[in-house]
């Protein structure tokens, strides 16, 4: 049971996520700029919902899932091979 | 940004700020063309108009007690080009052909609406109607009309997908006599 929670918690380490998250917010700042062009351009304010909408689900495609990219640099924990005198 | 879930939230919070920012720039870009076309100036041209004045007794024409009430109606001519009003941040234009006049001291402006249309495409917008019927049989708070003046206007309400209602009148009147009862044989209810 903790492994299939585990599986699909999705967890990422420290880079991975300082990564997750310039890609999110620059994702999600170019198509809102990009679907206010479009609508503007074509005088059609569907099209801007519809091209937020594209970028919206391709910043969720991009970030949510836990893709390799976000966990190249895993935590390295040191080993505890030092041994512990205990004086008596 | 740990887990899955919390990139989701993540999303969803910037998102709903992104999408602030869009529809403010979708109301405010729209008020810029607006107010690059000229929109409170545009012209119309009334004119033609045959107005007739008959008396109801009845309760739905704003008789009382089945005493006479004066009802109006009107044929006009009208020709107006509104697609100024259009943009991409509109959704449709309620256009409405309106009538002003002084009342009793207690009561001093009146405004009836005679005539009214949605307008949803800016290919509808050219407005060239002929012997246009009034929409609606008008009635005063009075039980007469009185042959007073009236100023007859087209006055518009975009209606916008994002953004504020805006009203306003397009620059042209025509003034009208209300005219007497036409022969009280002829009142109906």
């Amino acid at each position: 049971m903790d492994q299939l929670v585990s599986k699909f918690e999705g967890n990422i380490d420290f880079k991975g996520q300082q990564l997750a998250e310039s890609v999110s917010n620059t994702v999600l700042i170019v198509g809102s700029v990009a679907s206010c062009l479009i609508g503007f351009v074509t005088q059609n304010v569907k099209l801007t919902c519809y091209a937020f909408a594209i970028f919206l689900i391709l910043d969720l495609v991009i970030v949510v899932p836990p893709w390799k990219q976000y966990r190249a640099n895993p935590v390295r924990f040191a080993t505890s091979n030092r041994s512990i005198e205990v004086v008596n | 940004m740990f887990s899955a879930l919390q990139r989701f939230q993540g999303i969803s919070s910037n998102v709903i700020t992104a999408a602030i920012w869009i529809s403010l720039f979708v109301a405010l870009s729209s008020y810029a063309q607006l107010y690059l076309n000229e929109f409170r100036s545009l012209p119309a041209v009334i004119d033609h108009v045959k107005a007739v004045t008959t008396l109801k007794y009845s309760r739905g024409f704003g008789s009382r007690n089945r005493e006479p009430k004066e009802n109006s109606r009107i044929a006009f001519d009208l020709t107006a080009d509104i697609s100024d009003l259009f943009n991409w941040n509109t959704k449709q234009v309620f256009v409405y052909l309106t009538a002003e006049y002084e009342g009793q001291p207690s009561i001093p402006a009146n405004k009836v609406t005679f005539w009214n249309k949605i307008i949803t495409k800016k290919e509808d917008a050219v407005l060239n109607l002929q012997k246009e019927r009034s929409s609606f049989s008008v009635w005063d708070v009075e039980d007469s009309f009185r042959q007073r003046n009236a100023s007859l206007k087209l006055e518009w309400n975009i209606q916008p997908h994002v953004g504020l209602l805006l009203w306003g009148e397009n620059k042209g009147s025509y003034e009208l006599t209300f005219p007497e009862v036409k022969g009280s044989s002829s009142a109906s209810t």
